[in-house]
């Protein structure tokens, strides 16, 4: 007697819910295209066969190519690399000066404090 | 005179009970607008014979068709769907779509008489009506929070109720604990074996609704960020539920997704990355815009793990555009290059407002970072790290671990976050080590609650005036716990520290001499042993359950109605036969 009742296999129930859900959907519009593709949608089937999802389940090392694990850097020869090479045998080199110098400076100051001390022996 | 068209309508309703037959009670049972004519007819024969305030009269209308008790049922009365009825009618009779506020409400209280149906002898039947119900409903909830104009009042009235120490429920969360209760029904269900699943391998009775009712929880859930509420979900699933595999994929998908989502959410990357993983490769090759949600958030995991997203990866139709968003920080990450990271991830960045979005941009952050920092370690052992040698005086074999420098490390560091700072690029200088001062640079959050010491920094400075504003006494000496803008030794000795002890360097540090050396070389290549695989390192260790992931029936727990042998019993502290 019913619309609905005419359509009792699958498909037409599909068809009967998307009809309904359309017509909420044109109400909502214009804040969803706002937040774009931000919510997990409803799948438009409910089941599906394993081959239909692209890489069979159960199969992991069937997706490990898609990850890399070993990612390292070693190239030495491009520009990030031989800055940073630069800039640690710079530092390397003043580093090396700067504890010379600092000798230098600290055995100075202490003959200074020395001599200091040693004057009231002299008197 | 009896309206003949709801007459009628009432006698399929009868027949579909009688012939148990769910489907076509939900097909039956249409409220969503616009309503094929046959419905509207009943419409209007309800309007002229049970206008407001004849419920009675309704009642028994619906009575007449279909019995409270018939002895067809295994005992209990249909009174709840009976009264589901009614409320159907009468939903029909008051709706009116142009206030979208009401039909929520109308809704909600729809949906509440159909789960009390859903606990009645018939409730296997009720159940895809119960779930057609649900799904208009959190459409409609999340459709009305993304129009601020229409709840406004309600908003008005939830921060009323806030100031009365209440909790504030918002009108997407209300539609959830509506949604819940019927997904616990489904959980609850007693009949059939204690594992749930039936002689066909299917879950037995309401069971079969688990999934669908906790999907669209867990959809406002998320859409109201009530992660507390989801955790109860994804916790009485666990218990309870027969094995996820045993339901259809679009609701294993939508449950993987969500489960990784909240993983990931509460920093167990691992865990999110085998979930958001099943979820992924078990997606629809077709469905595109699930895919690559999945996809963005399966990428970061595996980002923070040590994994990256391979050129193939970014190949495919989901991935669109997803290349230029996360090869930067990959790219940052494998060269150790911590100026361009930071720059990267900073919050003015060109990116940071779709990371934010996504709800990605503070893990990457925070959890990347020690992955670029044992980068920049690698490339200076790379660059200036003595590989280590063997010497021979006389019998004596001397063999010398391969060490970097820290001071090395500390130079390349200090250059790198100069360069993020915005300091001018220059070599440096014998006293460059030192800590500079800059603008954008983090500082810790107690910073806010500690004046710095009451003192000029500098002597010549001591005229200037002194910092107004109170500074409570107990503070007035206090040293500023401002972090060293520019790193130090004793920073870089903590991030080897901490690289050491999480496993992502192997060897130990030298405080004395400022190197770390790398040890358990043997005939390998010292940067491959010094420096593991991240993702090996972690995968190695990994706890591989997934909480929430029902993989296999469990053994029935003990409880109420269990039968427990105790042939084999023995007095406690008596010896084993």
């Amino acid at each position: 007697m019913s619309a609905a009742a005419e359509g009792s296999g699958p498909t037409t129930k599909a068809t009967t819910t998307s009809d309904t859900s359309s017509t909420l959907k044109d109400q909502q519009k214009p804040a969803t295209a706002l937040e774009e593709d931000d919510e997990f949608e409803d799948f438009p089937v409910d089941d599906w066969a394993p081959e239909e999802s692209e890489v069979p389940p159960g199969q992991e090392g069937g997706t490990t190519h898609l990850w890399e694990e070993s990612w390292d850097d070693d190239d030495t020869s491009e520009d990030f690399s031989k800055q940073l090479k630069y800039v640690v045998e710079v530092a390397q080199d003043s580093v090396a000066g700067t504890l010379t110098i600092h000798a230098e400076r600290s055995w100075r100051r202490s003959r200074v404090r020395n001599r200091v001390k040693e004057e009231p022996y002299k008197r | 005179m009896s309206p003949p068209t709801l007459d009628k309508f009432l006698e399929e309703i009868a027949g579909i009970i009688k012939e148990k037959n769910g489907i076509q009670l939900q097909e039956y049972l249409i409220y969503e607008p616009p309503l094929p004519p046959l419905y509207n007819k009943i419409v209007s024969e309800i309007r002229q014979s049970y206008p407001p305030k004849s419920q009675k009269a309704l009642e028994n209308k619906c009575i007449s068709f279909i019995p409270e008790y018939d002895e067809g049922d295994e005992g209990g009365s249909r009174t709840a769907f009976v009264m589901f009825m009614v409320k159907y009618f009468t939903f029909l009779r008051d709706v009116n779509i142009d206030n979208l506020i009401e039909t929520h409400d109308l809704l909600k209280a729809l949906l509440n008489q159909s789960i009390l149906a859903l606990s009645s002898s018939i409730g296997v039947i009720v159940l895809p009506t119960v779930v057609s119900l649900s799904r208009t409903l959190a459409r409609l909830a999340i459709g009305l929070d993304k129009r601020p104009e229409l709840i406004e009042h309600l908003i008005r009235r939830e921060s009323v109720v806030e100031s009365e120490a209440t909790e504030r429920v918002t009108l997407v969360e209300s539609s959830a604990n509506v949604i819940r209760e019927a997904f616990k029904k489904c959980l609850s269900e007693r009949s059939g074996p204690p594992s749930g699943v039936d002689s066909n391998g299917k879950p037995e009775g309401r069971r079969i609704g688990i999934y669908v009712m906790a999907n669209l929880c867990l959809k406002l859930f998320f859409h109201c960020r009530k992660l507390r509420s989801a955790e109860q979900i994804f916790g009485n699933i666990y218990q309870q539920s027969p094995p996820l595999g045993l339901f259809p994929a679009a609701q294993r998908v939508t449950f993987l997704y969500y489960l990784g989502r909240y993983l990931f959410a509460n920093n167990h990357f691992y865990r999110a990355q085998v979930a958001l993983h099943a979820a992924y490769d078990q997606c629809h090759g077709q469905c595109i815009s699930q895919r690559r949600l999945i996809l963005i958030y399966l990428t970061t995991s595996n980002i923070i793990l040590g994994r990256f997203p391979s050129s193939r990866l970014f190949q495919r139709p989901e991935a669109a555009g997803l290349a230029e968003k996360f090869l930067p920080i990959c790219s940052a990450i494998a060269k150790g290059d911590l100026a361009s990271f930071r720059k990267y991830m900073d919050l003015d960045a060109q990116n940071a407002e779709w990371f934010l979005r996504k709800r990605i941009l503070l893990q990457l952050t925070n959890r990347c970072e020690i992955l670029v920092w044992r980068s920049l370690a690698r490339r200076t052992f790379v660059l200036s790290g003595s590989q280590g040698a063997v010497t021979s005086q006389g019998d004596v074999t001397r063999k010398a671990a391969p060490t970097l420098s820290l001071q090395d490390m500390l130079t390349l560091a200090t250059l790198l976050e100069k360069r993020v700072l915005g300091f001018a690029e220059d070599a440096p200088k014998p006293n460059g080590l030192t800590n500079g001062h800059g603008s954008t640079q983090r500082t810790h959050t107690n910073a806010i609650f500690v004046f710095p010491k009451v003192q000029s920094p500098l002597p010549q400075e001591t005229d200037t005036e002194v910092p107004h504003g109170y500074v409570d006494p107990d503070l007035a000496d206090v040293v500023d716990l401002e972090p060293p803008l520019l790193p130090n030794m004793e920073i870089i000795e903590s991030i080897i520290a901490s690289l050491i002890e999480q496993g992502l360097l192997h060897g130990f540090i030298s405080h004395a001499q400022h190197r770390f050396a790398i040890t358990g070389v043997k005939d390998a290549r010292p940067v491959q042993v010094g420096f593991p695989l991240i993702w090996e390192v972690i995968n190695a260790r990994a706890n591989k359950e997934v909480p929430g992931w029902v993989k296999e029936t469990k053994a029935p727990a003990f409880g109420p109605g269990m039968v427990v042998n105790l042939s084999g019993a023995r007095p406690a502290g008596a010896a084993p036969a």
